[in-house]
């Protein structure tokens, strides 16, 4: 059995709600891509490989021994 | 070394952005169930009244969803800017739930999000109930998978360090998934959300009695929230115990700090309900408190201590002695690979290098620290403690009101007299913003309490940040604040047009008359 089997009866606002509701999301999508392109991008994010992270936590550039 | 105006200013926009983002999650996770609930009475019962109740708050959990769904994903991207010390030492551990998580709870929830607006008139009522309650799972699954990510923040289990990489590696995902305090922060965190969703339904329900809207509808809703929010409250507490327990466990500074005890009582430890945290004299000023409590609380026995803040100190400062030759020998092994007797000392003393790292904030080479330096990177380790003392308080005498609030809901909903009590409509209308200051607290108690570490005895925050320029945090901070300002307006806008327009027609008392020829309603639903 299917819903339209039911006796009609109409949600009025679900289609408007639907239109809200993605007017609301592209406006997000819109807010998200330009955090990222203005902040977040690759451009923007620091390199951390091993030889980077070990300097930054433990400080091996200064270390005595070190070459 | 980073300036710590960085690491605070990094450490906020963190936070305000997972404090927005948990604006929207608990209403989700509450909302989802409780639909799902109500369409079920729909398929059991085939009255129209509860398919009606269904898409209404269907709408309205639809509203949210949206408007929170990807907002946790700004967090993802400071990951990557403002935390790529963090993401390079634990991204191959922390990273794993947050994959799984989109890749399955996320995808799930949207997928039948979809059917569950757009197969009214395509699916059996019986397909429909499955997509609803696909939908609830899916969201929970969402919720449980971050809560396993966060739970090894705060228990790093699972994982060795490698020193070659510069990463923690996994060594067992069951560890990870089964870590315990995933397992307590979830139930208790799932619980919060149901009494979120709960207090809504309770809330936007008692407005329509009170303006005298909607009536039948609003009855059955206001029941159904009760009898959930009565369940999901007692849940939030008996939970918050365990959690608690866990706390007890894992992260005794922690606990320290929630309870404001400097020193170690005697067992079994006292309660404080109210004090005044004083962290220049290391004291509580004006205590009151209830014997016994706490012990029996956080160790569930008469006869176990709970270490105080100095003595948590002490063996803070035994653990970063410890580890200073791990320390040391990372940086030999850094500079030669080779070195199997660096190698062998870091295997040694690997569970407190964490704690060496500690000394990096006062000096270069954790070797050459001073005493007076080992003591006060001991004293690190002891979080703000008022302000945690007194969120954790805030939410635990919330959690209690709430069950208060719904036992006298049950209470007048068993004897059919919620719509005549104007007294408890007009409390339950204003109690609305209260499950979410209660949440947030509950976040910062957990998040804040963990301070000073990103990963708990394993990596400080302080050492975790991008060296990158202060404006740029301060200037995309703003941008969040503003991007989120932006998605809670036009949230709590939608949702009150929405609740304005009321279910179905906006007549005053909805004509449900052809749910007669379905048969007597169950007197337990009825009103």
């Amino acid at each position: 059995m299917v819903f339209r089997q039911l006796p009609a009866r109409v949600v009025p606002h679900e289609s408007n709600a639907a239109r809200d509701i993605l007017a609301a999301l592209a406006l997000k999508a819109a807010l998200l891509i330009a955090l990222y392109a203005f902040f977040f991008n690759p451009a923007h994010r620091p390199a951390s490989d091993a030889a980077q992270t070990a300097n930054a936590v433990v400080g091996t550039q200064s270390a005595k021994d070190g070459p | 070394m980073n300036p710590s105006h960085l690491v605070d200013l990094s450490r906020l926009q963190f936070a305000v952005t997972a404090m927005y983002h948990f604006l929207f999650v608990p209403l989700t996770l509450g909302l989802s169930i409780l639909v799902a609930i109500m369409e079920s009475v729909f398929v059991m019962t085939g009255r129209t009244i509860w398919r009606e109740m269904t898409r209404f708050w269907g709408i309205l959990f639809g509203i949210n969803f949206a408007m929170g769904v990807a907002t946790g994903i700004t967090m993802e991207f400071q990951f990557g800017t403002n935390w790529a010390y963090y993401s390079h030492y634990v991204g191959d551990i922390f990273g794993v739930p947050l994959a799984i998580e989109g890749l399955m709870a996320f995808f799930l929830e949207g997928t039948f999000i979809g059917l569950f607006f757009f197969g009214w008139d395509r699916l059996s009522r019986r397909q429909h109930l499955i997509v609803t309650w696909l939908v609830a799972i899916g969201s929970n699954l969402s919720a449980l998978w971050i809560l396993i990510a966060n739970a090894w923040m705060q228990n790093p289990t699972g994982a060795h360090f490698n020193s070659t990489t510069m990463r923690m590696e996994l060594d067992s995902i069951r560890d990870v998934i089964f870590n315990p305090v995933a397992q307590s922060k979830f139930v208790h965190t799932v619980s919060a959300g149901y009494v979120t969703g709960a207090i809504f339904v309770l809330a936007v329900s008692a407005w329509y009695l009170l303006k005298g809207r909607h009536i039948e509808f609003a009855k059955r809703s206001a029941t159904v929230a009760l009898s959930f929010g009565l369940a999901a409250a007692l849940s939030v507490v008996v939970l918050g115990d365990e959690s608690g327990y866990t706390v007890t466990e894992h992260q005794k500074m922690k606990l320290a700090a929630i309870e404001s005890e400097w020193h170690t009582e005697p067992a079994p430890a006292a309660f404080t309900i109210f004090g005044l945290p004083d962290m220049a004299t290391h004291e509580t000023h004006a205590r009151v408190q209830i014997p016994w409590m706490l012990g029996l609380i956080a160790t569930r026995s008469t006869d176990t201590e709970v270490p105080g803040i100095y003595e948590l100190v002490e063996h803070a400062k035994e653990r970063i002695t410890n580890g200073i030759p791990a320390a040391t020998a990372l940086r030999t092994l850094r500079q030669h690979p080779d070195d199997l007797a660096a190698r062998q000392t870091l295997k040694d003393h690997a569970e407190d290098l964490g704690y060496a790292l500690l000394l990096r904030k006062y000096a270069d080479d954790p070797s050459q620290a001073t005493t007076a330096q080992i003591d006060q990177a001991a004293w690190d380790t002891v979080p703000s403690v008022a302000p945690i003392f007194w969120s954790f308080r805030v939410m635990v005498g919330l959690g209690f009101f709430f069950i208060g609030l719904f036992a006298i809901g049950f209470y007048l909903a068993a004897r059919r007299r919620v719509a005549q009590s104007r007294t408890f409509l007009k409390v339950a209308l204003w109690t609305l913003p209260l499950p979410w200051i209660a949440a947030e607290m509950g976040w910062f108690v957990a998040e804040h309490g963990r301070q000073p570490w990103s990963i708990e005895g394993v990596l400080p925050t302080f050492l975790a940040v991008s060296p990158i320029p202060v404006s740029s945090v301060a200037i995309s901070l703003a941008g969040f604040i503003l991007f989120y300002t932006v998605l809670a307006v036009i949230d709590v806008y939608l949702l009150k047009k929405y609740v304005k327009l009321g279910p179905g027609t906006n007549s005053p008392s909805d004509d449900f008359s052809a749910d007669a020829a379905v048969g007597p309603e169950p007197a337990a639903l009825r009103h």
